[in-house]
């Protein structure tokens, strides 16, 4: 028997030797694997113990062992071009785990056309923006997260208009009349409406910038492609994610008019009968705090072999014009699947998207309702708002009054916009679906075979209708509309890897083949007996309206063959040839065929030996050089080669009306699409340990066989005055420069910085062309001089050109007399009518600009992303028209100075060209990850509050400096401009 | 030796599949192709319509304001289009016009004639050469079947009108028929033909279309009634070439006047045609009928769009008055000087021009800028800053407004009526020194109501056909070529000068034509 003492003691011990022991088997040995977003294995990647000095680093496979790792340790992952992150060990030996690689990482996985490569691999420009650097708050259109991020991509928003759409340019304007936006591929799906895509469910976008990454793409690459990637399942319990914002928005800015007050002054003393009576508003009256939000619930888990995702969406804004909006709802799955011993990988996509839209009638929908004094196109409320006299009142509730209870004014050119946008019903629905499935099999450990197929169903509803009650249809106006869109794609090719030794040569050939179908009919009434059915019961009209009904149906197809070949030496040296043959069904009989080459190589200087000294200064630096022929046919309709006849004006024929048929479009076997050769030079570099990376790049393009409708003589040719042909040749040269940098890399603060500037040049160097005859002989056609483009409409002026298209000069080159001064009527005048002593200016810019600053402390972050522009000149025709004090003799409202600059009436001149120069403040968003650590089933909360549009430095005086970014409208602001809105978003993220 | 079995399979079904699906075949499912009217050998039996409407139809683009009509009128001293305040500015366009400021340069009015003009002439072309390919066999349907020899001649004598117009116009204009091949067919003018350039190359203009109708007229329909209706049959051909006859001293410098008599005697003995009863009916929008009307272009407020009459002229807010369906352009009237030609009791006066006060229908006054508004007959300026001659100018009523329609009113236009052949009869015999009033008595006796009126053979000279032309003719479209005829084009209206040469006698051809055409040359003095 022991002693108590002994016994204590020994208890003691057994104790300490338990603790011990007890500590020491709470720490282990973890091992796991480190990789990127896409599974790729990440090398040299420190993990590390939190809070102690137990670290590793990860080897070639992206594998670690760490000993001696507390069981509730935390391992903390750091690298060079690598987001921190960090890791509950929790009692696991294998701890793998993924890290975000930052932004122009050579590790990153890029996608280029049909396939993924490593950016150290890549020899063309491609540019990459993952979901984390998206513009927050409320984005509408998957696009417009990009703004501003990218050097070369010009991205000008939608704008006020729910309905509008955001046009993408990238390097310059590339194409006069064929339709210079870019292609849009969604995981393998070509020409995809963006929309269809919520913008939570994207992953990443991959822009090819040049044209020996598009050449790829052949005969649709011309204007650069837009890569998106959705977001896919991920192995792993299953996660519920649920993302809402909601938003107001407002009108940011309109021209400043004469207060009523004012303008009751100005007729109490020039013509008191004028005055209304009213006070009114009218910018005011039509717009409103509109309303958005925006709910989606996704759920995405999987295991290794299998993973899947699935999203519902519900979208629903308010426009800030009465009366019109958008709301839908989006579902999607995305499934992959491997199987036969990870020798298959299948891919499948379904999206299904449902839209209501309440569009605001820019009169092409009363194509035969004529509006006296304006032309169709500008039937837009803003054009009725700003000079409608503000003494007027906006309801007229007299038992006498035909209008519905709206006030008419009874007076040229003029209607009260408050019911022209109450009035009017015009609606759409249109339901699309996209489904799509990729079969991947690896026969060989080097050889693949792949299978996709995709097929795009759009089915759209309209119905438009106008009452009695109306100002333009007296007798009531109703129609009904179908159209229905298919699109089919499907491709199937071999991709073969081989590596042998230091050489790595890897082989792509694909047959592609895509059909677009489009069939569509509409039947419009008028003279309703009875106006509240709208366009539900068109048997209540007494009258069809002319042409209709009508329906039509057209189709093309494009079948296409491409390869092309990688030879890597080491990781240092590159080279890239690939090949594309197109044919397409929609081009002339002599030109149905057409190849696109390109060839590409790199060179990773900073792996050569002479570089290593540099380390820890430049740690990488790579020189890409490529060259590449592609194509756009965008701009050309199925039927544009084929000679056409149809239905011409009726005619009476013994008391009846007889419609003939006659020729409406001459042949043209011709017919190609536009051809754009580019070659680019560009270094990527990272500097300081990777602090800073980006790239430059220079390019210079050439597109011949522009699209182009020349004006012909009508005898020569078979009774048409106008004639589509391939003509002229065009250049963009430019640099971009993008930088990123990620400042401060603590594991409490972080500071991103990237900008980016881009500068292009644009010409027009010739518009010569030819076509056939009436007989079939070759014409040549030339525009040797100048040819109008763009104009300005309004009273008084009725479509005055202000740009032009003239060789050697810029796109849109604008020509406008030089204003001298006013003469004592109040006449504006000016140096001469000769067009050849006109000033002249550039409507684009010099260049583009934008940075963003991205702060982040511990669970709060915050992105502020500038955008800017300058040098480009804009011509405001909406100043020309209001800027008019004559016009308030007629009881219309006019610009606040227009009293005291005293213009009598409107004149084009350079008085009225503006610096389009802006530094707007794009987005500013401020985010919050909340901690719940303690909540068992939410993983991860994060609530967010940003604004849109905040403000903008500008001298510009008009509506907005950003006008169109290219057509008939560049840098042009017309009477009928929608204004930009002000966004206020509030959101709310969370994670299951 | 699996895998390479498996890698064989696999290559060869993507090959044979790749093989199969190369076909590029553009489909057509809406549009009609070539192959369908006729071309190729053996003829169809077509629709006449089909067959030859296409080419009338082009005539429904001759009389807006800034076409044919308005350009022709607007030059003249009985129409004017004045500037009111901000409106009918229009980069100088109707100034020019005014003014005799004939420019290339802001010629986009001449281009618009040239253009439409030879749109027609196309058509027309186009069915000729059908014809010639012997596409038809035969036209229209039983009983109503026309004989291709008859289809011909009105395609002949329609394409003859078309290059009229150029040729009245523009002088001396490319001729292009079915069979040139020319790609930029010249119009030639002789630079060392200085003053009489416009007749140098003009008078083969001008003879070739007198062959063309000579060629036509004895093929073409004797009939006026619905199967002749809007299209041209023997009446109307020698109308045309009465027309041309009774100008050919301008057109070649050699009258004709004689020949322009037996045509005109023609038609008044045809027995087709006579004097309407009421001078209104003539232009109304119901006027498709009417006995006086030898030739018409038929418009419809459905499917003929593009009379426009009374936008042009009458005043916004007139737009009650006549319960139109959009509001007036308020641009075109007449001076005053020409509106106090009328004699006390010539009812044309009213029924052409509409003056003084304005009414809504129930009687209450119709208001501008809040006053009650009366049109008034004086034109005081050309130019008004302010708007302040928003109301000066009688309106052209003669086609009258019609109810619940803008620019698509139902009148048919009028181009050839037995009454203009009248007064070129008298006309053609005065010149050849006989004296005949009856016809313009009978004129006369219409437009007052009464034989109180009538003239004697003293009073009848050149000078007062051309006034009574002006009466009887306001803004039917003739009195551009009337006032040249009688060499009075140069002289000063309200706020003119004389012009300086009389180069004004043709208009310039406009820039984009001459781009689109190099084998073009502009006409004298331009």
């Amino acid at each position: 028997m022991l002693p108590a003492m002994m016994r204590k003691s020994a208890m003691l011990l057994l104790a300490i030797f338990g603790l011990t022991s007890l500590a020491l088997s709470q720490t282990q040995t973890v091992t796991g694997t480190v990789t990127d977003k896409k599974g790729e294995p990440l090398p040299g990647v420190t993990v590390a113990v939190k809070n102690s000095i137990i670290a590793t680093s990860t080897n070639a496979q992206g594998a670690y062992t760490l000993k001696n790792v507390p069981q509730e340790g935390i391992l903390v992952l750091t690298g060079a071009g690598v987001v921190t992150r960090e890791v509950n060990v929790s009692g696991n030996s294998i701890v793998n785990a993924d890290v975000e690689t930052s932004v122009g990482n050579l590790n990153e996985v890029v996608v280029v056309g049909y396939g993924t490569a490593r950016r150290k691999d890549i020899t063309g420009s491609v540019a990459k923006l993952s979901s984390a650097s998206f513009n927050q708050g409320s984005v509408t259109n998957g696009i417009e997260a990009l703004q501003g991020k990218v050097a070369g991509v010009a991205i000008t928003p939608a704008g006020g208009d729910p309905n509008g759409k955001a046009t993408i340019r990238i390097r310059g304007i590339g194409s006069i009349q064929g339709n210079s936006d870019p292609l849009v591929v969604v995981d393998g799906v070509q020409g995809i409406d963006l929309n269809t895509i919520p913008p939570t469910e994207i992953e990443s976008f991959d822009i090819l910038k040049d044209a020996s990454a598009t050449a790829i793409y052949g005969s649709r690459g011309a204007n650069g492609v837009v890569l998106v990637t959705t977001k896919k399942g991920r192995s792993g319990a299953p996660k519920l994610e649920y993302n809402s914002f909601v938003a107001t928005e407002k009108v940011a800015n309109t021209i400043d008019l004469m207060s009523p007050s004012d303008v009751r002054a100005y007729f109490a003393k020039n013509n008191p009968l004028l005055d209304g009576g009213a006070s009114t508003d009218w910018v005011k009256a039509i717009s409103r705090s509109a309303f958005t939000h925006n709910h989606s619930l996704a759920v995405s888990g999987g295991t290794d072999k299998s993973n899947y995702r699935g999203a519902v969406t519900y979208f629903n804004r308010e426009g800030v014009l009465l009366n019109s909006g958008k709301d839908n709802i989006n579902a999607r799955l995305s499934i992959n699947q491997k199987a036969i011993n990870n020798k298959l990988d299948i891919q499948l996509n379904a999206i299904y998207n449902v839209s209501n839209r309440r569009f605001i009638d820019y009169g092409s929908d009363i194509t035969n309702i004529t509006v006296s004094g304006v032309g169709q196109e500008s039937l837009n409320p803003f054009l009725f708002a700003y000079s409608m006299n503000p003494t007027n009142p906006i309801y007229n509730s007299s038992a006498t009054n035909p209008y519905g209870g709206y006030f008419q004014p009874n007076q040229y050119a003029s209607q009260n916009p408050v019911a022209f946008l109450e009035q009017i019903y015009n609606r759409g629905r249109e339901n699309n679906f996209i489904g799509s499935a990729r079969l991947e099999y690896s026969l060989t450990r080097s050889l693949k075979v792949f299978v996709f197929g995709s097929q795009n169903k759009i089915n759209t509803v309209n119905d438009f209708h106008s009452p009695t009650t109306a100002y333009n249809t007296s007798t009531g106006y109703a129609k009904k509309g179908n159209i229905n869109e298919d699109n089919l794609l499907g491709n199937a090719g071999l991709n073969y890897r081989k590596t042998a030794g230091k050489h790595i040569f890897e082989a792509t050939g694909v047959y592609e083949y895509f059909e677009n179908i489009k069939d569509e009919f509409s039947v419009a009434v008028r003279d309703l007996r009875y106006d509240n059915v709208r366009s539900n019961n068109l048997s209540l009209g007494s009258t069809v309206d002319q042409g209709f009904p009508k329906s039509n149906k057209e189709s093309y197809n494009i079948v296409s063959f491409l390869g092309r070949v990688n030879y890597n030496y080491e990781g240092k040296y590159f080279l890239t040839a690939s090949v594309r043959r197109d044919g397409s069904s929609k081009l002339g009989a002599n030109y149905k065929w057409g190849t696109f080459p390109s060839v590409s190589a790199a060179w990773t200087i900073s792996k050569e030996g002479f570089m290593d000294g540099t380390k820890g200064v430049l740690d990488d630096l790579k020189l890409r050089v490529g060259y590449g022929i592609t194509g756009n046919q965008n701009g050309i309709t199925p039927s544009l080669s084929q000679k056409l006849t149809g239905f011409g004006s009726p005619t009476l024929v013994n008391g009846n009306v007889v419609t003939p048929i006659v020729n409406l479009q001459n042949a043209n076997s011709n017919l190609r699409w536009e051809r754009k050769a580019q070659l680019n030079a560009g270094l990527d570099f990272a500097l300081l340990k990777n602090v800073l990376t980006g790239s430059v790049d220079f390019y210079s393009g050439k597109t011949t066989d522009l699209l182009y409708e020349f004006g012909v003589d009508r005898a020569v040719f078979d009774g048409v005055d106008k004639l589509v042909a391939n003509a002229g040749e065009l250049t963009n040269r430019g640099v971009e420069i993008q930088l990123n940098s990620l400042l401060i890399k603590r594991t409490s603060f972080q500071l991103n910085v990237s900008g980016n500037i881009s500068f292009n040049t644009n010409k027009i160097v010739n518009l010569d062309g030819e076509a056939s005859d009436r007989f079939g002989a070759t014409v040549k056609l030339t525009q040797p001089n100048r040819v109008s483009w763009g104009s300005i409409y309004g009273r008084g002026l009725s479509f005055s050109n202000v740009t032009f298209l003239e060789p050697g000069y810029p796109m849109g080159t604008m020509l406008v007399p030089h204003f001298t001064g006013k003469d004592a009527q109040g006449n504006p005048l000016i140096e001469s009518e000769d067009i050849n002593k006109f000033r002249r200016f550039n409507p684009l810019p010099k260049f583009t600009y934008g940075f963003s600053i991205s702060p982040r402390y511990k669970n709060l972050d915050a992105a502020i992303n500038f955008r800017g522009s300058q040098g480009g000149k804009i011509y405001n025709g909406t100043l020309t028209n209001l800027d008019n004090e004559g016009r308030l003799a007629d009881g219309d409202n006019v610009y606040a100075a227009a009293v005291s600059h005293g213009f009598k009436k409107p004149q084009i001149s350079d008085y009225f060209v503006e610096s389009g120069s802006f530094l707007r403040l794009d987005n500013l968003a401020v985010g919050y990850n909340v901690p719940v650590r303690n909540i068992s089933v939410i993983k991860n909360v994060r609530v967010f509050a940003a604004g849109n549009n905040l403000f903008i430095i500008t001298k510009y005086k008009g509506t907005d400096p950003e006008v169109a970014a290219d057509g008939k409208n560049l840098g042009i602001e017309n009477i009928n401009v929608y204004p930009k809105n002000r966004t206020f978003s509030f959101g709310l993220n969370v994670g299951f | 030796m699996k895998k390479i079995l498996k890698l064989s399979i696999c290559t060869a079904a993507l090959v044979v599949a790749m093989i199969g699906c190369t076909k590029l075949e553009q489909k057509n499912y809406s549009a009609i192709p070539a192959s369908a009217i006729g071309g190729g050998s053996g003829g169809i039996d077509a629709v006449f319509g089909d067959a030859v409407g296409g080419a009338y139809g082009k005539l429904r683009d001759f009389v807006r304001n800034d076409q044919w009509w308005g350009v022709n009128e607007a030059c003249t001293d009985e129409c004017i289009v004045p500037t009111r305040g901000n409106d009918w500015g229009d980069g100088d366009k109707w100034k020019d016009l005014w003014f005799h400021n004939f420019r290339p340069a802001n010629g986009a009015f001449f281009e618009s004639i040239w253009d439409k003009s030879y749109a027609g002439v196309a058509a027309c072309n186009n069915v000729m050469s059908d014809f010639a390919k012997g596409t038809y066999n035969s036209l229209g349907t039983s009983p109503s079947v026309i004989p291709l020899a008859q289809a011909k001649a009105e395609v002949r004598a329609l394409r003859a009108f078309y290059y009229f117009i150029l040729m009245n116009d523009f002088g001396n204009v490319p001729v292009i028929i079915e069979t040139t091949t020319s790609t930029n067919p010249s119009n030639a003018t002789d630079p060392n033909d200085a003053n009489n350039a416009q007749n140098g190359q003009r008078k083969i203009v001008f003879n070739w279309i007198l062959d063309q109708l000579n060629t036509a007229i004895p093929d073409l329909a004797t009939a006026k009634d619905n199967t002749t209706y809007g299209r041209m049959n023997k009446w109307a051909a020698l109308a045309l070439r009465a027309k041309l006859y009774m100008n050919a001293q301008v057109y070649t410098g050699t009258p004709r006047w004689a020949e322009a008599e037996a045509d005109c005697l023609a038609i008044l003995n045809s027995g087709k045609y006579g004097i309407s009863a009421s001078f209104t009916e003539i232009f109304g929008n119901k006027n498709e009928g009417n006995p006086e009307i030898i030739f018409q272009i038929p418009f419809d407020k459905i499917w003929g769009k593009g009379m426009a009459m009374q936008m042009m002229t009458l005043h916004y807010n007139s737009q009650g008055t006549f319960r139109m369906a959009a509001s007036p352009w308020n641009g075109f009237c007449t001076t005053g000087d020409f509106f106090n030609t009328f004699a006390t009791g010539d009812k044309r006066r009213d029924q052409t021009f509409l003056s003084g006060a304005a009414y809504y229908p129930d009687g209450s006054a119709v208001k501008d800028r809040g006053v009650p508004f009366v049109y008034k007959t004086t034109v005081t300026a050309f130019a008004d800053a302010n708007g302040n001659n928003r109301d000066q100018g009688a309106r052209g009523v003669k086609y009258l407004p019609e109810a619940f329609t803008s620019d698509n009113m139902s009148n048919d236009f009028v181009f050839f009526r037995l009454g203009d052949i009248m007064m070129l009869l008298t006309e053609a015999k005065l010149r050849q020194g006989v004296k005949d009033i009856s016809f313009v008595n009978q004129l006369r006796e219409r437009a007052f109501g009464n034989n109180n009126n009538a003239i004697t053979s003293a009073n009848l000279t050149l000078d007062f056909i051309l006034a009574e032309r002006g009466r009887e003719f306001a803004w039917e479209g003739w009195r551009r070529t009337d006032l040249i005829r009688f060499g009075k084009f140069q002289d000063a209206r309200l706020f003119t000068t004389p012009d300086a040469s009389n180069k004004t006698n043709i208009f310039p051809i406009g820039v984009n034509t001459l781009t689109k055409n190099t084998g073009l040359k502009q006409n004298p003095g331009f």
